[in-house]
């Protein structure tokens, strides 16, 4: 140890270890003074890349580090940063195997590339070593969810918020109210957190995003605001591009929705921005670009995967919305549900199953679906298309109706029939 | 209309660019979960400094300021800066030494946006706090607690604007000068953005300990602070009202004479599920969410593990920090990387305990902070008897001048100096007078000196904030010198007029294109322009419009005849594109303002709307 800090190193490192504090505190896992606001992230990456590899004996570098990739890939969704996030955090167990933030960071990694199990597992260790913590309880809250465990989750979010009311648990505690069935108070959640703010604008683009999206269950031109918030703050922000195209389409103007979602997609080459373009050109009748589209959404589902993403389950909707291989979609579908039994995990299981013709396995997954009373409207569009073919009129009517009041804009490609059905 | 090509090669684009992710291997992960932000940091309860100190022009008086939002870039729109409206901020005030709060100063805001129709910080020059430009204002309640009564000092008192330009805030100082106010009997009253106070070689801090001219006594750092703002909250108020006698002492052993500052945040939590129709910001139980007192007492004293207990504890329950002061990581760092013969340290009660450090840090120094019967917690301790000096040392106490840090703190105090030549062992002889400290050690040092600009005479002190528009924004230093936007391709708008109609794929165009009245141009040194300059479109069209040369990354206020409609952002470049604009539905001759709140750069573009 004593050789890293012999006076050469030091003084060789000075210059490069300038502005380290500033890259270290700029995490939720401290809350310290004269934490960064608004310096560029690739900045205060460059910083801490620099000072890892002159400082190979400090733990906090690396943490610092590998919390400012995991916002970096909220800003590009660029895969890659997780192996690099692996790397690091290898090295940094052998310095300290009891830190609790190497074991946080290692579950926001696997959350993100969909291992909730693992997720799980690695943030309940985080916790057995400090509880006092308030992110590691909203990680926990965030695995739980996606494991069907919504009860817990309402704990740990409970626990999060009574800790530390901030961006962080107003916009987890949205997201469980809306699971819930409180669009009201999910939006009041969402206030909250864009009061309280956040050192990176991305946040806060995301939360006016989320806005947008409660608000187009029952008004579009009020999301349209809300998405044009978002890209006020960030304006290269695909997501809030995309929620322009969907609420431009809910108004009528499939132009505009077709540049705003070719806005999203040249941005940001996710599948969701290739399938909202393939359903538009679908509805438009032309088929030949809603296939290149599809084909497009495919290659982005498929570079995930071979980045390290679980992608069972968006894909198998994906498959089953679009007629694509509808065996390998069930059998997609499964293998989600088995990793994650949530009320999305049953959805979607049940309408891979459905749009198979197996109505009756299909069937069986629907009081899972709709176990938590979710106001989602695509889930009880589903439910309400199986209720029918099982000739459950009664239950068919209820949930195409309420999915219909929910937000009648709430699909591309399946508001003309739900409003046909209804 | 070439609408048809433009989709065309849009499509072409976004293969060839799918393709390119292929083969240049970047992996493009679409995540279905729900995946909210957690690193978001909390930079609107982030306290960085608290200063307390007998004013200079006013000594029957002590000044307070704590400082919030770390690193206020100047040109930070399009919101700027502004408090939380949903945190409760307070100033709290021990004056007899029992950690807990006798007298606590409580800020509550609220933001009054003027015009819903937009979130713009302003639609327009403010010369007025009540100017009706000034959009996003926030104005504060006072509050005064003492001995469980609640006094309301003042309602609706404004916070100062942002120091956005030269078109938006033309007269920065008069509008600071507005938003001082008297309450109570004779409290001065101060709250809004001004330039960050601290100065300090950021790296060099303490938990890294960097010091790139080891001592660190001959200048030569870089202050990481310069160019920065913050937000203030400032009073100035009789010591009389302070001190626990209610007198105003004059000599440092009056057992009145030493009070203790801190300041916290805090917010309500919330019940996760049960929603109130009051909102989630008005409900469930406060809970602290920072505290500050002494400075830098988070690097030095407090475990990276306890950081979030930390800004949840009390002052009161103190002790259970009190190894991290009694023995400080930070000694053992000073041995190991520079070769400091520190002074022995141990655990808090051992015998080899920093007691000076404990002094500094936690129970006061004797003689000067200390209170008659005190118990240890970590608090700004002032002495109120001694006079301010016309001639402060910025080594304050540590360099013979007895009314600078670590007795209370001046703006001008250099604190992380003091801290490290403290740790390294320079105070340590007033407790142990065989200990000859290091000589490197006291000479320590991170060779920032003093702040970037000078700091004010008189209340409130702080120097004004650095303006939006002259600061060149710290992330992007590099790319300064390319100030002259290079026309951009913009999205998918396709506008290339420059003197005539041309549309976009939304509109239609009659191509008429009428001449073009740039009104109200302010002196800038770039030539802003708008595209199309002039142009003629049917009812049910829309413009896509396209500016040029405005300010970088500022926001342009768009008016439809005068009235403000929307807004647009320019990049880096200083060029925006609007999207669609939709045209009034009536025929007829309209004027679309473009006008650049940072830069004060005013276009015009007339629109003729034809059935």
């Amino acid at each position: 140890m004593k050789q890293f800090y012999s006076p050469l190193f030091v003084i060789s490192s000075l210059v490069i270890l300038s502005g380290l504090f500033v890259v270290i505190s700029n995490t939720a896992f401290f809350h310290t003074t004269h934490s960064i606001a608004q310096t560029s992230i690739d900045q205060s990456i460059s910083r801490a890349q620099a000072v890892v590899e002159t400082h190979p004996p400090l733990i906090k570098p690396y943490i610092a580090l590998a919390s400012l990739y995991l916002q970096k890939i909220r800003e590009t969704s660029d895969a890659s940063y997780y192996t690099k996030i692996d790397e690091l955090m290898n090295t940094a167990q052998q310095i300290d195997p009891k830190d609790g933030d190497v074991l946080a960071i290692r579950a926001s990694v696997a959350l993100g590339r969909h291992d909730f199990k693992k997720g799980y597992i690695e943030i309940q260790k985080a916790l057995a070593l400090n509880t006092s913590r308030s992110a590691y309880w909203g990680l926990k809250g965030d695995a739980e969810i996606e494991l069907g465990l919504y009860k817990e989750a309402v704990q740990s979010f409970q626990k999060m918020v009574d800790l530390r009311p901030d961006f962080s648990s107003w916009s987890r505690i949205a997201y469980i109210r809306e699971l819930y069935g409180t669009v009201d108070g999910a939006k009041s959640a969402l206030t909250s957190a864009i009061s309280s703010g956040s050192n990176y604008p991305e946040n806060i683009a995301w939360a006016y995003v989320e806005q947008g999206k409660l608000d187009m269950r029952s008004n579009p031109t009020t999301a349209l605001a809300d998405f044009g918030n978002a890209l006020t703050v960030l304006p290269s922000y695909t997501q809030a591009m995309e929620g322009i195209g969907k609420a431009e389409f809910a108004l009528g103007n499939s132009t505009e929705a077709e540049t705003y979602f070719m806005r999203a997609y040249t941005g940001l080459p996710l599948a969701q921005y290739a399938v909202d373009l393939a359903d538009l050109y679908s509805i438009r009748g032309d088929t030949t670009k809603s296939k290149q589209h599809l084909a497009l959404a495919q290659v982005a589902y498929d570079t995930s995967r071979a980045s390290g993403v679980n992608t069972d389950l968006e894909e198998s909707l994906f498959m089953s919305d679009h007629d694509i291989d509808l065996a390998q979609a069930v059998e997609k579908a499964r293998r989600a549900y088995m990793e994650r039994p949530s009320v999305y995990g049953a959805d979607y299981l049940a309408w891979a199953l459905y749009k198979n013709g197996a109505i009756v396995e299909a069937s069986q997954l629907s009081p899972e679906a709709l176990r938590l009373g979710t106001v989602d409207p695509l889930i009880l569009y589903h439910q309400g298309l199986i209720a029918r073919a099982l000739g459950d009129m009664i239950h068919a009517k209820a949930y195409l109706t309420k999915s219909y009041e929910l937000n009648p804009h709430f699909s591309l490609l399946y508001a003309a029939d739900l409003k046909k059905s209804i | 209309m070439n609408t048809l090509s433009t989709k065309q090669t849009i499509s072409a684009l976004t293969l060839t660019f799918a393709v390119a992710i292929l083969s240049f291997g970047m992996t493009v992960s679409a995540s279905s979960h729900r995946e909210a932000p957690l690193i978001s940091g909390d930079p609107k309860v982030d306290a960085t400094d608290l200063y307390a100190f007998v004013s200079p022009d006013n000594q029957n008086s002590v000044t307070l300021i704590a400082n919030y939002i770390p690193f206020e870039e100047p040109a930070g729109g399009p919101n700027f800066y502004s408090f939380d409206d949903n945190a409760l901020y307070e100033i709290k005030i021990d004056n007899n030494g029992d950690a807990v709060p006798d007298i606590t100063y409580q800020f509550r805001f609220k933001t009054q946006i003027k015009n819903p129709k937009t979130f713009l910080y302003n639609t327009g020059s403010i010369n007025m706090l009540t100017d009706s430009t000034y959009n996003y204002a926030q104005t504060y309640t006072l509050t005064k607690i003492e001995n469980g009564v609640s006094t309301v000092l003042g309602t609706n008192l404004p916070v100062a604007p942002s120091n956005i330009g030269p078109k938006s805030t033309p007269n920065f100082a008069s509008l600071q000068a507005q938003s001082i106010k008297t309450v109570g009997t004779s409290t001065k009253v101060f709250v809004g953005q001004s330039d960050d106070p601290f100065f300090a070689e950021l790296g060099g801090l303490f938990d890294l300990l960097t010091i790139r001219n080891l001592p660190g006594n001959a200048g030569g750092g870089i202050d990481g602070l310069k160019g920065y703002n913050v937000h203030s909250l400032v009073l100035q108020i009789p010591i009389t009202e302070l001190t626990l006698n209610k007198n105003h002492p004059t000599t440092a052993s009056d057992p009145s004479a030493v009070i203790g500052v801190w300041t916290t945040s805090s917010r309500h939590t919330t019940s996760v599920l049960g929603t109130s129709p009051s909102g989630d910001s008005a409900t469930g139980d406060w809970v602290q969410v920072s505290r500050l007192g002494a400075p830098l007492v988070n690097e030095v004293v407090v475990p990276l593990g306890a950081k979030d207990i930390w800004n949840r504890s009390y002052p009161v329950n103190d002790a259970q920090f009190a190894n991290g002061v009694a023995n400080p990581e930070l000694g053992g760092l000073l041995k190991a990387l520079y070769n400091i013969n520190v002074p022995p340290q141990g655990d808090f009660g051992s015998s080899t305990q920093r007691d000076d450090l404990e002094a500094i840090f936690l129970t006061g120094i004797p003689g000067l902070t200390k209170p008659a019967n005190g118990v240890p917690a970590e608090e700004l301790r002032l002495n109120v008897a001694i006079p301010s000096t016309t001639t402060p040392n910025r080594f304050g106490v540590l360099g013979g001048d007895n009314q600078g840090y670590p007795n209370g703190r001046r703006l001008g105090d250099d604190v992380v100096d003091i801290s490290l030549r403290a740790v390294a062992g320079a105070a340590y002889p007033l407790f142990h007078p065989g200990f000859t400290p290091d000589p490197t050690g006291v000479q320590l040092g991170d060779g920032v000196d003093g702040n970037d600009v000078a700091f004010r005479s008189t209340f409130p002190y702080l120097a004004l904030p650095h303006q939006g528009f002259t600061s060149i924004p710290h992330a992007t230093e590099s790319s300064t010198g390319d100030t002259t936007g290079t026309g951009g391709t913009g999205g998918t708008s396709t506008t290339t007029g420059t003197g005539s109609g041309t549309t976009t794929g939304t509109s239609t165009s009659t191509g008429t294109g009428t001449t073009t009245t740039p009104s109200n141009t302010t002196g800038t040194a770039r030539d802003a322009t708008v595209n199309p300059p002039s142009i003629t479109v049917r009812v049910g069209n829309s413009v896509d419009f396209n500016g040029r040369n405005f300010g970088h990354e500022e926001n342009v206020i768009i008016a439809l005849n005068g009235q403000t409609i929307r807004n647009a952002h320019a990049d880096g470049g200083g060029n925006f594109t609007t999207g669609s604009v939709s045209v009034p539905t009536t025929p007829g001759t309209y004027t679309y303002t473009f006008t650049g709140q940072m830069s004060g750069s005013t276009r015009s573009v007339t629109v003729m709307v034809t059935q």
